[in-house]
């Protein structure tokens, strides 16, 4: 009970908490371009600072509101996403992994050389907007949505071609035109939870978006399943939750961090919840049968 | 009445290598047509021409008189042409139901602002496509294995969801690669009968098959390819004592 209290009085655990709803949305997004589209991505973080530059500078330089400029970031992420993605979305697997990886490190470096970003030393002076309140908030309504988005005619074909693309486009789905979607929505996610991730720290450096970053967020949803938005909430709270917890043991805490993902990978391959449908599972716990199902026929 | 499908002086060229050398033939509405031949003579490459996986080096593709040469798979099926995979091809890890649910996808509009906001004429249309995918599934008998994963089928239940999954997008006409390919003689009667069951329901099929005693029970008319060329075409009858169709299977007689 003295620990429940703790937690929710203590500024330190809810801005740990804040910040993991913060990389919560980012990785909601990753999972619906890797794990539910099936497409590498590996330059995510960089739509991050895309979305965090965007809202940070309209805040600080032009009084914007904070939810407005939220927005603004997102849509601007949203539109880098498909700029990259109108022309890399012909190659597939590897390749498209390493398009993304590149497209990560020159967001970056062109952030370093901007004159309005403030360079290598960062911008600072962002107003603190972001509250747990916000963060929750948003959580829950990007879940909801993308709950919606996996059981919907949309949510079908992107499944579709992460299984087979051919079939999928031989079912009549413009491939092409979904991947750019999904590459839109997961990116648009990214870009808000940058600028949640300005307006709590304040400031912000292109050094906090590199492809370690970027990698980071492809953990929490490779560890947690791929796929699987519980899987995604899930490898999120463990493993960013994880580093702060393992501070005493102080600087072994990177070594046994690391020692988890390799005895991850050796008895979970596929993620914590991954291949595990929780809708299908309670379904044959409860020995229901589902409303909408096909069962019975003749 | 004119052809359903017609096919106009198709080649098709892969790096130097002619798979299909001006090929013309003509598919009626309402029959069965096989196009049958030895391994390699370019039958799933026809099939791949007309659903729009390749694009012909020339000549022209017409459906409904309508000049279809080129177009890309996904508009293809759209005009009402769907088909199996000689390699099965199914969305392994998604339910039977929810493969047969994408089957419906060129029949049915709701996007991405329709799946979030989901107003009353999407959940109409959702309702729409769980009906279509039910008989489907009823069509092929697999309506009790709807919440399988496609994965855990059988391998004759898995070429039976992909006859469903295609017909879920109510074709006109509806192309069968190898839909008896690895099954036993009591499933190829099963299937034989299921297709004449589609048939009869209006759907124009066109099939490639190497089980002769299958093809010859069903097709109305057939189509005998090798070397990419088209050697013989008539009724079952006519094409089975063709001499140029018993050498290019047997090869020729020593003199």
């Amino acid at each position: 009970m003295q620990a429940i209290i703790d937690i929710t009085t203590n500024p330190y655990y809810i801005q740990v908490i804040t910040m993991m709803g913060v990389y919560l949305i980012a990785a909601l997004g990753l999972n619906l371009i890797t794990g539910v589209t099936g497409q590498f991505s590996f330059g995510h973080a960089a739509y991050m600072s895309i979305g965090a530059y965007t809202s940070a500078l309209l805040t600080k330089n032009l009084d914007l509101p904070f939810l407005l400029s939220l927005l603004a970031g997102g849509l601007m992420a949203a539109l880098f996403g498909v700029i990259l993605a109108v022309p890399s979305m012909r190659l597939t697997g590897d390749y498209l992994g390493i398009t993304t990886l590149g497209f990560g490190e020159i967001v970056r470096v062109v952030f370093i050389n901007m004159e309005i970003t403030g360079g290598a030393r960062g911008l600072a002076g962002i107003p603190r907007s972001t509250d747990l309140t916000v963060v929750f908030i948003l959580v829950v309504l990007f879940i909801w949505a993308l709950y919606r988005i996996n059981n919907s005619r949309f949510g079908r074909a992107l499944a579709a071609i992460r299984e087979d693309e051919i079939a999928a486009e031989s079912m009549g789905i413009n491939v092409f035109l979904y991947k750019v979607e999904s590459f839109a929505i997961g990116t648009f996610l990214a870009g808000i939870s940058g600028g949640l991730y300005a307006h709590l720290l304040q400031y912000i450096n292109p050094a906090d978006f590199g492809f370690a970053k970027s990698f980071e967020l492809l953990n929490f949803v490779v560890i947690g399943g791929l796929g699987s938005i519980p899987g995604t909430v899930l490898g999120t709270t463990v493993l960013s939750l994880a580093p702060e917890f393992l501070r005493f043991v102080k600087e072994y805490r990177m070594l046994i961090y690391g020692g988890l993902m390799v005895l991850m990978m050796i008895f979970r391959p596929h993620g914590i919840l991954g291949g595990v449908d929780l809708g299908r599972l309670l379904r044959k716990v409860l020995r229901k049968k589902p409303p909408a199902a096909l069962s019975g026929g003749n | 009445m004119p052809p359903l499908l017609k096919m106009e002086n198709i080649s098709i060229v892969f790096g130097g290598l002619t798979a299909v050398e001006s090929i013309s033939f003509e598919v009626e509405k309402g029959r069965i047509v096989s196009l049958i031949g030895p391994n390699g003579a370019g039958k799933s490459t026809v099939f791949n021409i007309i659903s729009g996986i390749y694009s012909p080096t020339s000549g022209s593709v017409y459906f409904l008189e309508k000049d279809i040469t080129g177009d890309r798979a996904y508009k293809i099926t759209g005009y009402g042409i769907a088909r199996t995979f000689q390699n099965i091809r199914l969305f392994k890890n998604l339910t039977v139901a929810d493969n047969v649910r994408i089957g419906c996808h060129s029949r049915s509009r709701a996007g991405f602002m329709g799946a979030v906001l989901r107003a009353g004429r999407v959940k109409g249309e959702e309702r729409g496509i769980t009906d279509r995918a039910k008989e489907s599934l009823a069509v092929v008998g697999l309506a009790d294995k709807s919440e399988d994963l496609a994965k855990n089928l059988s391998y004759g239940d898995q070429r039976k969801l992909e006859i469903a999954r295609a017909l879920a997008s109510s074709p006109e006409l509806l192309l069968l690669d190898e839909p008896a390919a690895g099954m036993n003689a009591g499933e190829k009667q099963g299937l034989m009968e299921m297709i004449k069951a589609i048939s009869h329901m209006g759907v124009t099929i066109l099939l490639v098959e190497h089980d002769m005693k299958f093809v010859m029970g069903i097709s109305d008319h057939i189509i005998v390819l090798d070397y990419g060329q088209i050697i013989a075409s008539g009724t079952p009858e006519e094409v089975q004592n063709d001499p140029v169709v018993i050498e290019a299977y047997l090869g020729k007689e020593a003199d």
